[in-house]
């Protein structure tokens, strides 16, 4: 069917769309929203790969108007393509992958609060604007700037839905424990978004148990299945705990630091499953940061290889007798946290 | 009107829409030969009477070309079959959403992607199909977190979940054609179930090996197909089925029931364990023998593989299934 002129149709066909509508960009929206951040609209944030555009803060306005941003979105939306622009963060591979990861954006401190980002109920869902269109905003400039277009050269087998939108914040108000910003090392008042790249989210439900052991146990056996990179790589792994989970633990006595240390021992798989495992091969194993003996099928791998991997937040709302974990890419990217400047301290 | 209009609505799924004009609306109709105040059903749990006006309004608004609505007709229509449970869906905790995979002509016709990168952004067809049933959910049905939705994560599948199978690059006939359906025939199914979780595997060089990494994948403590009957869908990349070409998928499927599992000793371990839910299961479990194995698919008809995504990818997909308040529904429609 061909349809009539309609403005909306000019950006669904452009390659680089994601397939849904746009706030369509006109000068005056665009003005609008470089009021969200005091910075040059020339000033250059970097290039995004593979194919390596400019990125300027008002190409960033451009993208942010058209993935349905209002202003005050802005500050935070810069210091998260920061993020993944960041040499470590290795966007270049993950823009290329066969593997479905994307950067997952965790916002912390008063400012996500403030612009309406959802910790709570459903924040891995629909229904959050300032989650729904920074996190889109993104992943329209990977695909526009960067050329990640599929079966151009984002070669990735299935893709996953978290590509069209992943950024939360963390439920900072609901978390018995100190911040992801404080643990990674911020301080408490500081602003800050950390880009991971990882799956989609893998629950675990468990509205039975009472104390933090049996309560991870789960979880414990959950990320340690032989799909993942996880399982025979050393890469990045997301546990997003319910506040009511967290509290199970908390009440407990237990630190977010005793349920990382507890997660890091747990889980795993002997060598002798990971053998059998189609993925499996000895240089991979021999690559590890710890040291395995090849002879002993019984020998216990663990699936986080180093405790820098695991990241731990509290998310989702109450009730919630639900965690969920993020496995990770192949290894190539490591996590990055940007402090976002807001216009009064800039 | 301008866009903030909508994205000030509670039910906004928070990305922009298209205003539904009464032109866009019209045209929008023109991609059925049904009547607009025909009436599609009551959805739950506001049970609003929806007509298929009213879809095409949401069609239009999450992006829609007409084409598309004859699908967006028959997703919904599918999720109001009793079986689908789509009332305690739209309640729970949980958070399911339900995918759509859609068969036949017409889903290529309409340039429904099930090729690579179906599962996420760059396809028109499958973005606006999914969203319209997503934004039919929550304003329709007021599925909307916090009020009747009670989901404690939400997944980023609830924006979206709508591909086409691969059936060009398929060494198996299409998934409708395995639940009994014609060739061609225009067929969607509905499934409640999670994200997609990978299971990477480019060492596999026989079925058994493949087998291995994806029954291991399917049966963590984490899933709820541990303790209930309940939907397990299942996708290979072309590269994965081509491994196993020389068995049927009833095949497949069969050997992933047998393999997929835990000895009753490790459900135990699982804080989730109950042992009302090891009684109610279709089949008899030895309480006293730990190392009774207990398999993660119930029944052989809860375990449902297609072929999506495009080579090279050394990729299959584990979508494990809800609570069992929800059954898979399938529905032949006309365009």
């Amino acid at each position: 069917m061909v349809l009539p002129d309609d403005e909306f149709e000019f950006f669904f066909d452009k390659p680089w769309s994601d397939g849904l509508p746009v706030v369509i960009p006109t000068e005056e929206r665009i003005e609008d929203m470089l009021t969200g951040v005091d910075r040059n609209p020339n000033g250059v944030i970097g290039e995004v790969p593979p194919a390596n555009e400019v990125m300027t803060v008002h190409a960033v306005a451009v993208h942010a108007v058209m993935a349905g941003c209002r202003a005050e979105y802005f500050s935070g939306l810069v210091a998260a393509l920061e993020a993944v622009l960041e040499p470590p963060f290795n966007i270049n591979g993950i823009q290329a992958t066969m593997h479905s990861c994307a950067p997952l954006t965790i916002f912390n401190g008063s400012y996500g609060k403030e612009i309406g980002l959802h910790g709570g109920s459903g924040c891995f869902g629909p229904g959050f604007r300032a989650n729904a269109t920074i996190g889109r905003a993104i992943r329209l400039i990977l695909m526009n700037l960067g050329g990640g277009i599929p079966g151009v050269t984002s070669m990735s087998t299935f893709s996953q839905p978290s590509r069209y939108t992943y950024c939360i914040r963390e439920n900072e108000e609901d978390s018995p424990w100190e911040p992801l910003s404080v643990t990674r090392g911020y301080r408490t008042e500081e602003d800050t978004v950390t880009a991971v790249a990882c799956e989609n989210p893998k629950l675990i439900f468990d509205d039975i148990s009472k104390d933090p052991e049996t309560l991870l146990a789960g979880p414990a056996d959950a990320v340690a299945y032989l799909g993942c990179m996880n399982a025979l790589r050393r890469t990045d792994l997301v546990f997003a705990i319910s506040p009511d989970h967290a509290k199970i633990c908390a009440d407990a006595g237990w630190s977010k630091a005793d349920v990382h240390a507890y997660l890091c021992e747990k889980a795993g798989k002997t060598l002798g499953e990971l053998k059998v495992g189609g993925g499996y091969t000895e240089d991979r194993i021999q690559d590890l940061p710890i040291k395995v003996d090849l002879e002993n099928d019984n020998f216990f791998v663990p699936t986080i290889k180093d405790q820098d991997d695991l990241m731990i937040i509290v998310a989702g709302g109450i009730p919630g007798p639900i965690s969920a974990f993020m496995h990770g890419w192949n290894g190539a990217s490591r996590p990055v946290t940007r402090k976002i400047y807001l216009q009064d301290e800039a | 009107m301008s866009s903030n209009f909508f994205f000030d609505k509670p039910w906004s799924d928070g990305l922009p829409v298209i205003p539904p004009t009464e032109k866009r609306v019209v045209r929008m109709l023109m991609g059925t030969s049904r009547s607009e105040e025909e009436s599609v059903g009551a959805i739950p749990p506001v049970f609003e009477a929806t007509k298929v006006r009213d879809v095409a309004v949401h069609a239009v608004m999450a992006g829609c070309r007409p084409e598309y609505l004859p699908v967006v007709l028959a997703g919904i229509e599918a999720m109001l079959d009793k079986c689908f449970g789509l009332n305690g869906l739209q309640g729970s905790g949980n958070s399911s959403a339900p995918l759509l995979i859609v068969n036949g002509f017409y889903a290529q016709e309409i340039g429904l992607h099930g090729g690579r990168g179906c599962f996420g952004p760059g396809f028109r067809a499958n973005a606006t199909i999914g969203r319209a049933i997503r934004l039919m959910l929550m304003n329709l049905c007021g599925g909307i977190p916090g009020v009747v939705s009670m989901v404690t994560f939400g997944q980023p599948s609830k924006y979206i979940f709508c591909v086409a199978e691969n059936e060009v690059e398929s060494p198996w006939e299409p998934f409708s054609v395995s639940r009994g359906y014609g060739v061609g025939d225009n067929v969607v199914i509905v499934v409640a179930c999670e994200n997609p979780q990978l299971v990477v595997d480019n060492y596999a060089r026989n079925p058994e090996q493949l087998f291995v990494s994806i029954a291991d994948t399917m049966s963590h403590l984490g899933c709820w197909n541990q303790w209930v009957c309940s939907d397990l869908v299942l996708a290979f990349s072309p590269q994965q089925a081509a491994i196993c070409v020389d068995l049927i998928r009833n095949e497949v499927r069969h050997r992933l029931c047998e393999l997929a599992g835990r000895r009753l000793g490790e459900l135990k371990r699982a804080g989730q364990y109950r042992m009302e839910w090891m009684e109610d299961l279709p089949f008899e479990v030895d309480l006293k023998d730990d190392n009774f194995f207990v398999p993660v698919v119930k029944d052989f008809d809860d375990l449902r593989i297609n072929v999506a995504g495009e080579s090279p990818g050394p990729h299959s997909a584990v979508m494990h299934g809800w609570n069992g308040g929800s059954r898979a529904v399938s529905r032949m429609y006309s365009v």
